[in-house]
């Protein structure tokens, strides 16, 4: 009997119980969004390669214009002027809705790279830092960041 | 009044006993290989997933009683289809392995066991502790593997296949979703590294998708809505440098509340490898899909978090 009353409790308790959808704001991963000034999805630029440092927990994905993509893991700095790169790296955290996987976490950085169209060389790098995106005056280990960037081999995406 | 309560009680009581002889014939096939881990996790399992999830269910006399045995036998035919740790040398190894996650998932989601059954079997429900025990158990299976020949090979290969491969005519799944190969167009949602798998992913969302999450209009997302998922194997070298290796696959879900109800609203589709062959033996193939989207119902059965870019 104390089974059977329990089991009609359980019964009500399981049809009276009603689920909410989540409030889209906590779905979206603010932490890991860019500033809306900065305009990223503006610019049309197309998934070069995506990376992962595992002894720094961050991940990065490159982007670049057609241009880039045709220069991309060459470290060539000469043959395609107008190339345009960037690159958006974060923190790694894990997954709340998957164990097993890690997502994007604070955003750390953004560098762009962009070539001459004229001298064919490399004629600007940027590095804009945190959540904001601020541009950084110093960009110490420049030409090294610059070597890393063109030396990123392109994923395959069929 | 009286005579009328009484009236209805016996013919309800009739009715009752009559159809506990009407029967579901569910019974305990043939253990081909039952599932192996260590004792502490085998017993969790055994415990909270074994009722449904394998040839050895053990019905007590209030599952047998009619009208709820026959919702608890269709509860473990459907249970079997999905997992069934007595059938485990049916899944080749990867599938194994990837079982065994979602499985954890389903549980971490609270989505497993189903509440009907665990308020009835008190003994099924999964403590924070045993979750921690299964979690540490597939926690030890992640092995990063630096310099990983078969994986590069793998890449090399496809990389030297790619100009053939690229002549690809469309491809269609067998539920008539098309390959979209516009996605590589589209902006990214966001990454993610699965270690689960030892792949890593970029989801990219077109349009409306993107102006969705600006908009934050995004539970439920608007009809139009595309998601494409493109995973590579994971290429690690000695210094924890992971770059992408061989093409795996790109998935879609693309959203019409009408077009697709009866997968929520969502349509899947997946094709693999650079060839695009389209994933599923059949179209009841997204049966899969959406069991396995199932714990993310109060967020449209989408389990990314968009970026906002």
């Amino acid at each position: 009997m104390k089974r059977l009353s329990f089991f009609i409790i359980s019964g009500l308790i399981v049809l009276s119980s009603c689920e909410h959808p989540t409030n889209p704001d906590q779905l979206i991963n603010n932490k890991a969004s860019l500033p809306a000034s900065f305009k990223l999805s503006d610019l049309h630029q197309k998934v070069i390669t995506s990376f992962i440092n595992n002894r720094d927990s961050t991940m990065s994905i490159l982007y670049g214009n057609k241009q880039a993509g045709i220069i991309a893991g060459k470290d060539v700095r000469s043959g395609v002027p107008g190339a345009s790169f960037t690159l958006v790296t974060w923190h790694q955290q894990n997954d709340p809705h998957w164990f097993g996987a890690r997502i994007p976490g604070e955003l750390i950085y953004v560098e762009t790279l962009h070539t001459d169209t004229a001298e064919d060389k490399i004629i600007d790098y940027q590095k804009y830092s945190g959540k904001n995106l601020v541009k950084l005056a110093d960009t110490a280990g420049r030409s090294s960041r610059i070597h890393f960037i063109l030396s990123q081999n392109p994923s395959i995406i069929p | 009044m009286k005579k009328f309560i009484l009236l209805f009680v016996a013919v309800a009581l009739i009715i009752i006993i009559c159809i506990q002889f009407f029967r579901p014939n569910l019974k305990n096939p043939p253990v081909t290989q039952d599932f192996q881990a260590p004792e502490d996790v085998k017993a969790i399992l055994v415990r909270s997933c074994y009722d449904c999830h394998s040839n050895q269910t053990n019905l007590r006399w209030f599952d047998q009683v009619q009208p709820v045995f026959w919702q608890v036998a269709a509860h473990v035919r459907d249970g079997r289809k999905v997992l069934n740790f007595s059938n485990w040398d049916k899944l080749a190894p990867a599938d194994q392995k990837a079982k065994l996650w979602e499985a954890v998932n389903q549980i971490e989601q609270s989505a497993m066991p189903i509440k009907s059954y665990e308020m009835v079997h008190t003994s099924a429900k999964v403590s924070a502790q045993d979750l921690a025990v299964l979690k540490q158990y597939l926690n030890g299976m992640v092995h990063s593997m630096p310099n990983d020949t078969a994986k590069i090979n793998a890449r090399d290969q496809q990389l030297k296949a790619m100009p053939e491969a690229l002549k690809t005519k469309v491809t269609e799944s067998l539920n008539g979703i098309t390959y979209i190969p516009d996605y590589k167009n589209w902006q990214v949602i966001s990454t993610s590294d699965r270690f689960d798998n030892g792949t890593t992913r970029v989801i990219y969302g077109n349009d409306i998708a993107v102006k969705a999450v600006k908009e934050h209009h995004i539970n439920p997302w608007p009809n139009g809505t595309i998601f494409a998922k493109a995973a590579w194997d994971k290429l690690e070298d000695k210094d924890g440098n992971v770059t992408t290796g061989a093409f795996k696959q790109v998935e879609y879900m693309i959203k019409d509340a009408q077009k697709y109800k009866a997968t929520k609203g969502w349509g899947f589709a997946r094709f693999k490898t650079p060839k695009l062959v389209p994933y599923g033996k059949t179209a009841m193939f997204t049966t899969e899909c959406i069991n396995c989207h199932k714990p993310m119902k109060n967020n449209d059965f989408v389990f990314t978090f968009p970026i906002k870019n």
